[in-house]
């Protein structure tokens, strides 16, 4: 046995269903054992695409997703997407050939210093120098991407080890070798707890942030759930947090952030108090947090100490798993009287739900929100991935999500090109669900060679392509705030997409007019296999309610009162 | 303000660059960093003098630990610990002015390790605030070379 099959006999001990990659030179004896050991390999049409498949299956499923490339070019082209699964918590490992290791650093042909590259954005890289450290950096790599907050992971293989002999009985769980890091015990959940029930107890509008964090936690949106109707505390939720809490969830509030809806942030800037769980208070969620803080307590739970005190100040900060805080949380009694405070506040909160709404005009051209809303109606247990831009915001705002890790967006990074290898990922993960992807005209031609991925493949992901003839979310901004100067966003000459999906031997429909919607989305879903929906809307459609970026959550933008 | 911190880490290559790129991607500048072996081989003792705001170093900490090679990180400043920092210094000496020197020298227990006709060279480790001392007496006869190694440090 070799180098390489040790790889893949490894992915196979580990139970890796599929594993997304692209060949090339340095990784041919990688490529050989994939073929011998008959690996369920998917070949993605770019290394981008490999990447962004393998967050998807990792996204949708909470298992490693794992991707295959070559040295070089190949092991460059995955930067983007192990950036993506960095800043979003996503726990996928990247195995790269490396050339041999007598010519590292002498700019062999097809040679990239990919650990030095990656090392920012990866959990944690590897390089194999010697075959003996090969199946524990393996391991490691493998305990590493899932271990606490999971993240990506890159082992760098240089093609000598793939060829190396080893021995056919090897064992392939060694004892760990690798560190016990010395665990720090500052901001346990059991030191905080008194502190906690204590500041809960004098709050009068006190209010739940459930992020991310929240649905990567196995059962803690339901104890956020729990925990909110025991005490009729309001709880908004993060992009990252959609599909945590169900949306009939009397408590849930939807989404915060600067799309988030009205009534949500109008909470957010009204509570006095703020539990924050498995949130980090990104930009995009608190706008300036250094104003938000002033005269408000926040409690701050988070899996990762980093995230302490990073992007915000607080009054208490909790190290623990979302889940294990949330059953913590469960064991403070509140009086009767503060439960009713609560209640009353809550009630309040929800009234706004009904007074305050954002309208949008259902005349004129589509709008790409009735195409999200008609979607919502027709499949509303669909699994819904995204790509990035102002669809990403509508499908955010306008498609309840029912399940938890099923809503598949690129959050942190904002990845236009994210979508469509991420649709291929989630519904391999996830056969026999309903996959939606909304994708824009800017998104798609990112990463548009997939559909060939899309086409061998046939899994059952419906691309809804919201075409609005320009980057979208570009103008926007460029219209709001550089006085409609529209710099290079205009698309009006994008290629014929009916023409294309024919030429990749896709499925595909036009759709253009507002009457009959429902219907032809309905049959549309019916069809078993990939379709693309070209959809045509208006091209000057704003995503409202917007928080301007550096303002907080009452300084909304675009609220009908 | 100055913090010094200090890591205990994996002795694998390219750790090195892990920690320091931690802090450059952060914007902090390393004012010093001594990297030593320690009784276990597999274990680097980092040394690392930053210059940050209170509010800061504990997020700095906290980042740091989270890097997989690194087994322990923290403030040294929280800690009774002791201090050292190596210096070689080499001093303009003619030979009227040696016996004056080497008189300097004894009073901060500098140690002669080259002896030249322009110049001597002393080595001395002792706690930051002694070396700077000692570099400003003999800044009178001009210092024609100076290094540091930054400061070690060690709980007691």
């Amino acid at each position: 046995m070799n180098g390489a099959d040790v790889v893949v006999k490894f992915m196979k001990n580990k139970d890796v269903e599929y594993v997304f990659g692209y060949p090339g030179g340095p990784v041919l004896h990688l490529y050989d054992a994939v073929y011998r050991h008959d690996l369920n390999h998917i070949l993605t049409r770019h290394e981008q695409g490999a990447v962004h498949a393998a967050e998807g299956y990792a996204k949708a499923t909470g298992k490693t997703g794992v991707c295959f490339a070559t040295s070089g070019p190949g092991a460059t082209n995955l930067v983007t997407g192990l950036a993506d699964a960095m800043l979003d918590s996503v726990p996928v490992m990247a195995v790269t050939g490396q050339v041999a290791t007598a010519f590292i650093g002498h700019d062999a042909f097809q040679e990239a210093d990919i650990l030095g590259i990656t090392m920012p954005i990866t959990k944690n890289n590897y390089l194999v120098r010697k075959k003996e450290m090969l199946l524990e950096i393996l391991n490691d790599a493998w305990d590493t991407a899932i271990e606490g907050r999971p993240g990506p992971v890159l082992v760098d293989i240089p093609k000598d080890v793939l060829m190396a002999h080893f021995d056919d009985d090897m064992d392939f769980n060694p004892p760990k070798k690798h560190f016990e890091k010395v665990k720090s015990t500052k901001y346990d959940i059991a030191d905080q707890l008194s502190a906690i029930s204590e500041a809960l107890r004098t709050a009068h509008r006190p209010m739940i942030l459930a992020g991310g964090g929240v649905t990567l936690s196995k059962g803690a949106g339901q104890l956020v759930s729990d925990f909110a109707k025991k005490t009729g505390i309001p709880v908004g939720i993060t992009l990252m947090g959609k599909g945590a809490l169900v949306p009939g969830d009397a408590a849930s509030l939807g989404m915060c952030g600067m799309h988030g809806s009205a009534f949500a942030n109008m909470a957010l800037s009204k509570c006095d108090l703020l539990i924050a769980v498995g949130s980090r208070f990104s930009d995009r969620t608190i706008g300036n947090a250094r104003s938000y803080a002033k005269g408000r307590f926040i409690i701050h739970a988070d899996i990762d100490a980093a995230e302490i005190s990073k992007n915000m100040e607080v009054n208490i900060p909790v190290v623990a798993d979302a889940a294990e805080f949330m059953k913590a949380m469960q064991t403070i009694n509140f009086e009767e009287k503060k439960i009713e405070e609560w209640n009353a506040w809550n009630e309040e909160v929800q009234v706004a739900k009904h007074g305050i709404n954002v309208s949008f005009q259902t005349s004129g051209p589509l709008k790409p929100q009735e195409i999200i809303q008609a979607v919502a109606r027709a499949v509303p247990d669909a699994i819904v991935v995204t790509d990035v831009g102002q669809h990403q915001m509508f499908a955010a705002q306008h498609f309840p999500i029912c399940k938890n890790r099923s809503f598949i967006t690129s959050g942190g990074l904002g990845t236009m090109g994210f979508g469509l290898p991420a649709s291929i990922g989630t519904a391999l993960g996830r056969p026999g669900e309903d996959v939606i992807l909304f994708t824009g005209d800017g998104s798609i031609q990112m990463n548009i060679q997939e559909l060939a991925t899309l086409r061998r493949l046939s899994p059952n992901v419906k691309v809804f392509l919201i075409d609005n003839g320009c980057l979208g979310m570009v103008r926007q901004w460029q219209q709001q705030f550089y006085e409609s100067r529209y710099s290079q966003i205009n698309l009006d000459d994008n290629p014929d997409f009916m023409g294309i999906a024919k030429a990749y031997g896709l499925l595909a429909f036009d759709i253009t007019e507002r009457e009959g919607l429902d219907e032809k989305i309905r049959e549309i879903i019916d069809i078993s296999g990939p379709v693309i929906i070209h959809c045509k809307v208006a091209e000057m459609e704003n995503v409202y309610p917007l928080i301007p970026p550096g303002k907080g959550p009452s300084d909304m933008v675009g609220v009908k009162e | 303000m100055i913090h010094v911190l200090v890591a205990k880490v994996a002795s694998k290559t390219g750790v090195l660059s892990r920690v320091a790129g931690h802090f450059t991607r952060r914007g902090y500048n390393i004012q010093n960093i001594a990297a030593c072996e320690t009784h276990d081989p597999e274990v680097v003792h980092l040394t690392i003098s930053i210059e940050a705001d209170e509010r800061d170093v504990e997020l700095v900490v906290n980042q740091l630990s989270r890097l997989s090679d690194v087994i322990d990180a923290h403030d040294a400043s929280r800690f009774q610990a002791v201090e050292r920092q190596f210096m070689l210094i080499k001093v303009a000496c003619n030979p009227t002015q040696r016996q004056e020197i080497l008189k300097i020298a004894d009073t901060f227990d500098c140690k002669v390790v080259s002896f030249g006709n322009e110049n001597v060279i002393f080595e001395l480790a002792d706690v930051a605030s002694k070396l700077t001392a000692a570099e400003k007496a003999f800044e009178y006869y001009g210092i024609l070379e100076m290094i540091k190694t930054g400061s070690i440090i060690m709980e007691n």
